[in-house]
C-alpha cells in the first residue's frame, strides 16, 4: 500500500487529522514517561524528594552548601538493585538477584520452547498425515473441544492439581503445564505446514529418510523464520510474568516476581547511603527488568511485527 | 510385483502411524491430564469442602451439596458483590466499549501509512514488549510524583480520585490494544476494492466505515464475544496496582477471586476458598453460554456478510 501524505485530500480530513494527533500525543506521552522513569532511576533519593519531575540540579542549603552535586549516579542505583533486590520464597527466605536471574533464563527459554514446539508438533501431524492415517483426526477433536467448549478450570482447581501431580513448587516439573500441544500457536502453525509442500517429503522417502527425519531435517527448517518469532514472542511474554511463580512457583521467583515485590515494598531498611524503598531504586528495577526485552524487540522488531498477521505468520 | 508394492505400501502406512503415535501419545496424555481431569477436578471442588482434620477435600453431605453455589449467588445479591460486578462492568466497558472503537481508528490510520506510521506502530506495540507489570508501575511512580509535585496526596487511595487515575490508565493502554490483530486482518482487505472507493473520491472516514469495518467484522464479532461475561472475570489492573490492598470501591469480582485463591479473604484460608472458587467460576461459565449465544445473535442480525 502507497504511503498516504498530508499533502493529498483524503490525508487531511477531520478524521484522520484527529485520530493521527490522538495517536501523536499517545506517543509523546508514553515515551515522556518511560523517558521520565528513565531519567529519575539515575537520580538520587535527595534530588527526587527536592525536584520529582525535572533533571537533576545542585541542592545548597541556606549556607550555601551544596547537599547534593546535582549529577546522575545511574551506576550506583543499578548496581544497589543487583546487590539488594530480593524476593520471598515460600519459607520467608530471601532469594537475591542472581538465583531469580537464572529462574527467569530457565522459566523464560525452557517453558517458551516447549510452548511453541508442542504446538507444532501436533498441528504437522494434523496438516500432513490426517488423510492417510485417519485416526489423528482426533487432533482436530480436541482442538475444537478446546476452543469451543466453554470450560476452564478454575485457578484453585490448577493448584489443586499441581499440588495432586508434584508439579507445584517445582519449576522443573511445572513444564508439563505447558507442553499443551493444542493450543497457542496450533493455527498458526498448521496454516504454514499446510503451506508447505509434501513433494520435499516424498522425495526423500524415495532416499530412503525415516519421518522423524523428514520433520527434523526437511520441514522444520523451512518454518525456522516463524519458529523464532514465535519463540521471541513467548520469551517476552514469559519474561515479564510475574503471576504464574507467584502463585505456582513460590520457591523459584522470577525477576519480574522481584521487581513486583520490591516495588510493593514499603519499609525495607536501608544499606549503602541508599533506601530501596526510594522511587528512584525502584524504578531501576523496573528498567533491569524490561531491558532485556526491549532490546530483543528492537533487535527483531522488524521481522516481529512484518511477519504476524491475523490469519497466521508470513514464512 | 503388485503384492511387493502392496507390502510397500503397508510397511510405510505402519511406520506412518508408528510415528504418529509416537509424537501424539504425549501431547494426548497431557490434554487428558492438564484440561479434561483439570476440568472434572474443577467441577468436583465445586461440590466439596476442605477438611482440616483429614487435610483432603471431601464431597459435600447431600443436605449441604449445592451450599458454593449458594454462597456465590448471596454474594451476588450483597451489595458488596453488587459493587464488584458494577466495577467489573465499568472497567470492561472502557476497554471494549471506549477503546475498542479507537484501537480500530488507530490501526486504521497506521494502515492507511500516514506519516510517522512505522514509529507510531513500534511505539505503540512497545507496552506489550515492555509488560502490563512494568507500564503499571511506571505509571503509578509518575501519577504519585505529578501529583505530590501539585500538592496531593494518596492520589491512589483516596477515593475521590483512585477511579479517575485507574480508569485514565485502562483508557491510555487500552488505546493501542490488539494492533498487530487489528493490524494484520485489515491488511487482508483486497486492495482493488480500496483502489475502486479511491476512484470514486470516497474519504477515509467512508472507507473505514463502509470497507474496512464490514470485511474485518468476524474479527471484531470475536473480540466482542466476550462483551458482557467480562463482568464477573474482569480484574482490571487492580491486583498490580495495589497487590493485595485495593481499595474496597475499586474491587472487581475477579480481583476478589483471585485473592480468595491466592491468600483468602473475608477471614477464611485460601483451601477454604476453592470450594466457592470452583462453583463461581462453574456457575459464571454455565451463564457465559446464553450470553455469549445471545451476543453472536446480536452480531450476527448485523454482519454485513461481506465475504473476500
Amino acid at each position: 500500500m502507497e504511503k498516504l501524505s498530508f499533502k493529498s485530500k483524503r490525508a487531511r480530513s477531520i478524521f484522520a487529522i484527529t485520530v493521527w494527533t490522538l495517536i501523536l500525543t499517545w506517543c509523546v506521552l508514553f515515551l515522556y514517561v518511560l523517558a521520565w522513569g528513565l531519567m529519575t532511576s539515575g537520580k538520587s533519593d535527595m534530588q527526587f524528594t527536592y525536584n520529582k519531575l525535572g533533571f537533576p540540579k545542585p541542592i545548597t542549603n541556606k549556607w550555601g552548601v551544596v547537599r547534593d552535586p546535582g549529577k546522575f549516579q545511574f551506576l550506583e542505583n543499578y548496581a544497589f538493585v543487583f546487590e539488594s533486590m530480593t524476593a520471598p520464597d515460600s519459607h520467608g527466605a530471601r532469594v537475591s538477584f542472581f538465583p531469580m536471574l537464572l529462574n527467569t533464563l530457565y522459566y523464560t527459554l525452557a517453558y517458551g520452547l516447549v510452548a511453541v514446539v508442542s504446538p507444532m508438533l501436533c498441528s504437522y501431524i494434523y496438516a500432513k498425515y490426517s488423510k492417510r492415517v485417519r485416526w489423528t483426526k482426533l487432533v482436530w477433536v480436541i482442538m475444537l473441544v478446546n476452543m469451543y467448549v466453554p470450560l476452564s478450570a478454575s485457578l484453585a482447581a490448577s493448584i489443586n492439581l499441581a499440588m495432586q501431580l508434584g508439579t507445584y513448587n517445582n519449576i522443573f516439573t511445572f513444564i508439563w503445564t505447558y507442553c499443551g500441544g493444542f493450543g497457542g500457536c496450533f493455527l498458526i502453525y498448521y496454516a504454514i505446514w499446510k503451506g508447505l509442500s509434501w513433494d520435499y517429503a516424498e522425495a526423500a522417502i524415495i532416499d530412503g529418510a525415516n519421518h522423524f527425519t523428514i520433520l527434523f531435517r526437511i520441514m522444520f527448517p523451512m518454518t525456522l523464520t516463524v519458529f523464532w518469532v514465535l519463540y521471541i514472542t513467548q520469551i517476552i511474554a514469559l519474561w515479564s510474568d510475574y503471576q504464574t511463580p507467584m502463585v505456582y512457583l513460590r520457591d523459584y521467583p522470577t525477576l519480574a516476581y522481584g521487581v513486583f515485590v520490591f516495588n510493593s515494598t514499603v519499609n525495607a531498611a536501608g544499606a549503602n547511603g541508599l533506601d530501596p524503598t526510594s522511587v528512584t531504586i525502584k524504578l531501576a528495577a523496573l528498567f533491569i527488568v524490561a531491558t532485556p526485552m526491549f532490546t530483543l524487540f528492537m533487535i527483531f522488531k522488524d521481522k516481529m511485527m512484518g511477519s504476524l498477521t491475523m490469519g497466521g505468520l508470513k514464512g | 510385483m503388485k503384492r511387493t508394492k502392496l507390502k510397500g505400501l503397508q510397511t510405510q502406512a505402519k511406520q506412518e502411524n508408528i510415528f504418529c503415535f509416537c509424537i501424539l501419545i504425549f501431547f494426548f496424555i497431557q490434554w487428558g491430564i492438564f484440561w479434561l481431569y483439570a476440568n472434572l477436578n474443577s467441577i468436583r471442588l465445586a461440590f466439596s469442602y476442605f477438611n482440616t482434620s483429614v487435610d483432603e477435600y471431601l464431597l459435600l453431605p447431600a443436605n449441604r451439596f449445592f451450599e458454593n453455589f449458594a454462597d456465590f449467588f448471596s454474594l451476588l445479591i450483597t451489595p458488596r458483590g453488587g459493587e464488584f460486578l458494577l466495577n467489573g462492568a465499568y472497567f470492561h466497558l472502557i476497554t471494549s466499549v471506549v477503546c475498542l472503537p479507537i484501537s480500530y481508528m488507530v490501526a486504521f490510520i497506521i494502515y492507511k501509512k500516514l506519516p510517522f506510521s512505522g514509529i507510531f506502530k513500534v511505539v505503540l506495540y512497545l507496552p506489550a514488549i515492555l509488560s502490563g507489570m512494568v507500564v503499571i508501575l511506571l505509571y503509578r511512580h509518575y501519577i504519585t510524583a505529578l501529583a505530590t509535585e501539585n500538592g496531593f496526596r494518596g492520589i491512589f487511595t483516596d477515593p475521590s480520585t483512585s477511579r479517575w487515575i485507574v480508569s485514565l490508565y485502562v483508557l491510555f493502554t487500552g488505546i493501542p490494544s490488539g494492533l498487530l490483530v487489528n493490524l494484520g486482518s485489515m491488511s487482508r482487505v483486497p486492495s482493488e476494492l480500496i483502489e475502486y472507493g479511491e476512484l470514486e473520491g470516497i474519504s477515509l472516514w467512508k472507507e473505514f466505515v463502509l470497507i474496512t469495518v464490514p470485511m474485518i467484522f468476524p474479527v471484531l464479532q470475536v473480540q466482542c464475544l466476550g462483551l458482557f461475561t467480562g463482568f464477573f472475570t474482569t480484574q482490571g489492573p487492580l491486583f498490580t496496582f495495589y497487590n493485595r490492598n485495593a481499595p474496597d470501591e475499586l474491587q472487581t469480582f475477579g480481583y476478589y477471586m483471585f485473592m480468595a485463591v491466592y491468600e483468602g479473604v473475608d477471614g477464611m484460608s485460601k483451601q477454604d476458598m476453592y470450594g466457592f472458587t470452583s462453583a463461581a467460576n462453574l456457575s459464571i461459565g454455565l451463564m457465559s453460554i446464553p450470553i455469549v449465544q445471545g451476543t453472536k445473535w446480536l452480531f450476527d442480525k448485523f454482519d454485513p456478510g461481506a465475504e473476500f
